[in-house]
């Protein structure tokens, strides 16, 4: 399996089911990265919607040296850094509408986190700094490699791995003993 | 509430033909805009260089027109000094050709021996008045007439008899010696007396 980039290929020969196939991949995935950065499940569709959207207005922009996966991480998360410049300001919900964006969230959470183990460890490390967070998620829940991964945050190998480092050490001390979980 | 997948795609492609057309709408209007700027750039930039190119070939045509060396026109052409030379019974006119600066020379020669420089530094001529004469008779009486055609268009006249040479210019007679009566004969190839 590449990360959709066959299935691209597909898309920019013509085909747009391929794209369907694309999103089915990648999106909810991407939505749960960016709301790890923007904390808002609507603002995280909505810049993972404009993600896909860069896929099809900028068709050549994507080169095909990094997996699809990884350029789209990198577009979201400039995009959701963009949207947290712009929107530093405090979003208040209505009570009335609280629970159901719980819902929306736990309803991601099912889709990501099937397993109970990892919904646990997801708790823990959102409670870590956000570059933390970041690089704890695409190395075990994404699946990423450490240079996908430092592709994605613009930083380089080494300084993943001393995020890593850190984040593990954290880790360790809020689970305690199910730090051995990582 | 989250929307479904099927939701998410179609807001994705909505989405990105509103960008591209909007995309297409801001290049048409900056291609509007660019369109004339170039234009008028190009014009301005055509007027500026005939105005310098103009300016440049009248410059450089001044200093060739007021050129102090070269005030002579090639277009004139300065004819050689001719001497002419009749009376005094010979058969014909004929021209002298060779040597005629010596003619000059020497013509000048005469005037200038009776030149004086006096007190006040103004230069008078002593010549003898043709009225004051005693003896002979007039010094254009058994004379060569000389003319002397120079190359500028000037032309002067003098008589030349064994005692004197008159000017007929400045109607001045300038008293002549027998050495020099001689010399003028040898140089206009005249027969001596």
């Amino acid at each position: 399996m590449d990360n959709g980039a066959s299935s691209y290929r597909r898309f920019l020969d013509g085909d747009e089911s391929a794209f369907e196939s694309i999103m089915q991949e990648l999106f909810h995935g991407l939505v749960f990265f960016l709301h790890g950065y923007v904390h808002d499940i609507h603002a995280a569709e909505d810049l993972a919607i404009d993600t896909f959207s860069d896929l099809i207005v900028h068709k050549h922009r994507y080169n095909f040296k990094v997996k699809l996966k990884t350029y789209l991480y990198m577009v979201g998360r400039s995009r959701a850094l963009d949207y947290i410049k712009h929107n530093k300001r405090l979003t208040f919900t209505e009570l009335s509408q609280a629970q159901s964006v719980s819902d929306t969230m736990s309803s991601l959470e099912d889709m990501v986190l099937a397993d109970e183990r990892m919904r646990i460890v997801h708790t823990a490390i959102a409670t870590l700094p956000r570059d933390m967070q970041a690089a704890v998620h695409l190395i075990y829940f994404e699946d990423m490699t450490y240079e996908e991964a430092a592709k994605v945050m613009k930083r380089n190998r080494k300084q993943i791995d001393n995020l890593l480092y850190r984040a593990k050490k954290e880790l360790r001390i809020i689970l305690g003993k199910d730090g051995d979980l990582l | 509430m989250m929307r479904t997948l099927q939701e998410c795609q179609a807001e994705v492609f909505r989405r990105s033909e509103q960008r591209i057309r909007e995309r297409k709408k801001r290049r048409k209007h900056l291609l509007m805009l660019c369109i004339p700027l170039v234009l008028c750039l190009t014009a301005v930039s055509g007027l500026l260089i005939s105005g310098f190119g103009l300016s440049k070939s009248t410059d450089e045509a001044i200093p060739e027109m007021f050129d102090g060396e070269s005030v002579t026109s090639p277009a004139v052409n300065v004819s050689p000094d001719t001497v002419e030379v009749s009376g005094n019974g010979l058969s014909h006119l004929y021209t002298v050709e060779e040597d005629v600066q010596g003619i000059i020379d020497l013509i000048d020669k005469v005037v200038s021996t009776m030149q004086v420089t006096t007190a006040t530094g103004s230069v008078i001529t002593e010549t003898t008045p043709a009225s004051t004469m005693v003896t002979e008779a007039d010094p254009k009486a058994n004379a060569y007439h000389i003319l002397i055609r120079h190359g500028n268009g000037r032309v002067t006249e003098y008589s030349l008899s064994e005692t004197f040479l008159t000017d007929h210019a400045t109607l001045q007679t300038f008293p002549i010696t027998a050495d020099t009566y001689c010399a003028f004969m040898d140089i206009l190839n005249l027969p001596f007396p």
